[in-house]
């Protein structure tokens, strides 16, 4: 055996490593705990938060349908879901989590939505919440088919 | 103060609802799907092209092709050496036959 010293093998051994890296490291259970992370942070600033600054043109739909104090248990109940799919993975009870999650989500979306198409209010809320919900669905998927 | 907020009528609340449950059902179809075509690519892998070089695998084959490369760049050292081993005997022998024919001719 020789010592092999080419340029073209470490670049290769480095490409290597970086990929064992990225494809070790635990991307399910992270975007998992991100989800649950802003669930639970949601539902801080929903009980924390007094209603006149919670309520705005865009947020009034989705008030109307429920009080602060019951989307604040909403998104509770979202991330004590979403941790427990953290913790244990499985395929029917990842399904209901992200439907859960999805209908508290889609809810927020559809109220974004409504205030750019009534009031003219800015498109950015509905794009952050769109994206930010498509993370979700993909972390919260792969967590329930028991991925890392 | 709080601010003035335009009263909403029970139509944006139905419509919220209607919002909800259609995000709900294309998320849950886009999983559903995405389960589909997952267990449908397991039955029905596809196999690996031998004439097209080059990475093409998922991330479990590329370990695989790392560990290809890394043979055959071996073997290309490898047959770098044996060509200068040919190159460093028939250096010898050019220098033994200039030792015969020409005498002090390493002094030059």
């Amino acid at each position: 055996m020789h010592a092999v010293e080419t340029a073209e093998y470490e670049a290769l051994l480095k490409v290597a490593t970086t990929w064992r890296k990225v494809e070790e490291f635990a991307w399910a259970r992270f975007l998992v705990a991100w989800a649950a992370l802003f669930h639970a942070t949601a539902a801080v600033i929903l009980f924390v938060v007094p209603d006149y600054q919670l309520l705005t043109p865009a947020t009034t739909p989705v008030f109307d349908l429920l009080p602060p104090a019951a989307w604040a248990f909403l998104f509770l109940g979202g991330a004590v879901s979403l941790a427990a799919l953290w913790a244990e993975p499985s395929h029917w009870f990842g399904f209901v989590v992200l439907m859960g999650v999805l209908l508290i989500g889609g809810a927020w979306l559809t109220t974004f939505g409504l205030a750019v198409v009534r009031d003219g209010s800015s498109p950015l809320g509905l794009v952050v919440w769109f994206f930010l919900y498509v993370p979700f669905l993909v972390g919260i998927n792969k967590r329930a088919s028991g991925k890392r | 103060m709080a601010a003035e907020v335009p009263a909403s009528g029970g139509n944006d609340a139905l419509l919220t609802v209607i919002g909800a449950v259609v995000v709900a059902a294309i998320g849950g179809a886009v999983t559903l799907l995405s389960i589909v075509l997952t267990n449908r690519s397991k039955t029905a892998a596809s196999p690996p092209s031998a004439a097209s070089p080059g990475f093409q695998g998922g991330d479990l084959a590329f370990r695989d092709y790392v560990v290809g490369e890394l043979a055959v760049n071996k073997r290309r050292l490898d047959d770098h050496d044996e060509t200068i081993d040919l190159q460093d005997r028939r250096l010898d022998l050019i220098e033994r036959h200039k030792d015969h024919e020409q005498m002090g001719w390493r002094d030059t």
